[in-house]
């Protein structure tokens, strides 16, 4: 650190027991890092006007920031064009992407289940199988209670529709093709026209809707959790007395989506 | 704002920047740290500290856990930044996937990153990469095929630096490390376009690699594939490889 810059911080030193307030924070950070995200998606190298813009800054502090960052390794330019470097990704991606995801969906299912009283899944897909990665349910919630790497008939679930829903349009032909399509009710699909037409209306309404299939009685609504690239890396849902029916459905997926939202951002990819 | 003068290049440079990007790297860390280990790590006031605590509080990517302060993963917002802005890396991403399935192989797509081979995309073969993945900083990049995939891409002036600068040391009893013995490797990588690396990382490993270029044919990154050295589909794995690599620049570059 140069002795200027000691001087700057020294001078701006408060007494530490003293209230939060917005003037505490250190702007220069949040900047910087606006500046490192307004990348994000740009697919291509950005103008200083472009980042100037999209961070909402002059371009003359624009400058200074990109001169810093450049000096440090985060950036790269060609005078006219700036790059992010690698080394952004030692600002905590490499840390966390070596992580457990779960723990972080877990979270997440646990603050849903809590906000609507409803027991929640996250669910991934494994063969025909739908399987559950987090769970949470409140205590006084329909249905049984169940545990992470429970596994739900992907052809008969919510949560499988969507998953299934992510999947190439072969991939899934041949999936069902080769699958044991049981029937756990009476109204459960076990004939892959039928599946494939209403996994087609899943895809196509960005939701599934099932009920009475697996067990009778019980209504589930899944939505997926996208990766960044909108390809279907999980799915979500959450449970709910089948008599109770529209009603939940129209409470609950405002909420479902924003968690399934808060799920996507903490994916790797 | 904090603001000095750099010596060097006269150029203004944001000083609480530089230390707010430390508190961010000092914070990647399994252990929970409190404000006063934070201030002496980086060297600065507890105030000041706690300033750029609050900050990154504010933001979302720090909470508090009583007296001790941890990351929160939606920091990894900033790493996917770099990742998206990649022109080819999404299309990587689901060639990587693809093709781990397709060899029954680990399979990534690395940069090269202060001489060193950083992962940008990668699948382990039956596991859920979308959800947790090493992003090592990598292997030295002289001693794995995609390494020397990315140091062919150089021009030979920078390959010559790299060589003269880089420490080079023999990982297996296998590893080429003397710069002539790389420039001749490297060379040849340039008028064949892969590179086969046999157990010079790790004994029983043999990794291949070919380059993904952009629309002018410039070496943006190296795709490639680990397997068991016993295995005989070596080329095989290289065919699948040279197909993706084509598909990846024409899908990135096709709006």
């Amino acid at each position: 650190m140069t002795e200027a810059s000691a001087a700057t911080i020294a001078a701006h030193d408060i007494d530490p027991a003293s209230v939060a307030t917005r003037q505490e924070h250190v702007q220069a950070i949040e900047r910087g890092l606006a500046i490192i995200r307004a990348f994000a998606d740009a697919s291509q190298e950005l103008t200083m006007a472009d980042i100037a813009k999209a961070v909402g800054i002059p371009r003359p502090t624009a400058r200074r920031f990109l001169t810093t960052l450049e000096t440090l390794g985060y950036v790269q330019s060609n005078g006219r064009r700036y790059r992010l470097l690698p080394q952004v990704l030692d600002l905590g991606y490499r840390h966390f992407a070596a992580k457990p995801w779960w723990p972080d969906a877990q979270r997440v299912a646990r603050d849903f289940a809590d906000r609507t009283a409803c027991p929640c899944a996250v669910a991934v897909l494994d063969g025909m199988s739908a399987v559950y990665v987090a769970y949470a349910a409140s205590h006084d919630t329909a249905g049984p209670p169940r545990a992470i790497g429970t596994r739900l008939p992907a052809h008969a679930s919510a949560l499988g529709h969507i998953l299934l829903s992510g999947l190439d349009r072969d991939d899934l032909a041949h999936r069902l093709r080769t699958a044991d399509l049981a029937a756990f009710t009476d109204k459960t699909m076990t004939q892959p026209k039928t599946l494939t037409a209403a996994i087609g209306r899943v895809r196509a309404q960005g939701f599934a809707f099932v009920s009475g299939e697996l067990e009778i009685g019980l209504a589930s609504l899944g939505v997926p959790v996208p990766n960044r690239g909108g390809d279907v890396a999980a799915a979500l849902s959450v449970s709910f007395a089948a008599a109770d029916g529209d009603a939940r459905i129209d409470t609950l997926f405002g909420p479902l989506r924003q968690a399934a939202q808060s799920l996507t951002n903490l994916l790797v990819c | 704002m904090a603001v000095a003068e750099d010596r060097d290049t006269h150029v203004e440079h944001v000083a609480s920047l530089e230390r707010g990007l430390e508190v961010i790297k000092h914070l990647c860390s399994d252990r929970r740290v409190t404000l006063a280990e934070i201030a002496r790590d980086t060297d600065m006031s507890r105030a000041a500290a706690r300033r750029f605590i609050l900050s990154l509080q504010h933001l979302g990517y720090v909470e508090c856990d009583g007296r001790y302060y941890q990351l929160r993963r939606q920091i990894i917002d900033l790493g996917h930044a770099y990742l998206s802005s990649l022109p080819w890396w999404r299309e990587a991403e689901r060639a990587v996937e693809r093709l781990s399935r397709q060899l029954a192989a680990d399979c990534g797509a690395y940069v090269l990153d202060r001489g060193r081979v950083a992962t940008v995309a990668s699948s382990t073969h039956e596991r859920f990469s979308v959800f947790e993945r090493e992003v090592g900083q990598g292997e030295p990049a002289y001693a794995s095929a995609a390494g020397r995939i990315l140091l062919a891409g150089l021009s030979r002036a920078e390959s010559a630096v790299y060589l003269s600068s880089a420490t080079l040391h023999p990982l297996t009893p296998f590893t080429l490390y003397e710069p002539v013995q790389l420039e001749t490797a490297i060379e040849r990588i340039r008028a064949e376009g892969h590179a086969v690396v046999v157990q010079e990382l790790q004994i029983g490993i043999t990794s291949i690699a070919v380059p993904i270029l952009d629309r002018s044919a410039v070496v943006v990154a190296a795709l490639g594939v680990q397997i068991a050295s016993a295995r005989d589909d070596a080329t095989a794995c290289l065919d699948a490889l040279t197909a993706a690599s084509a598909a990846i620049t024409s899908a990135a570059h096709h709006d």
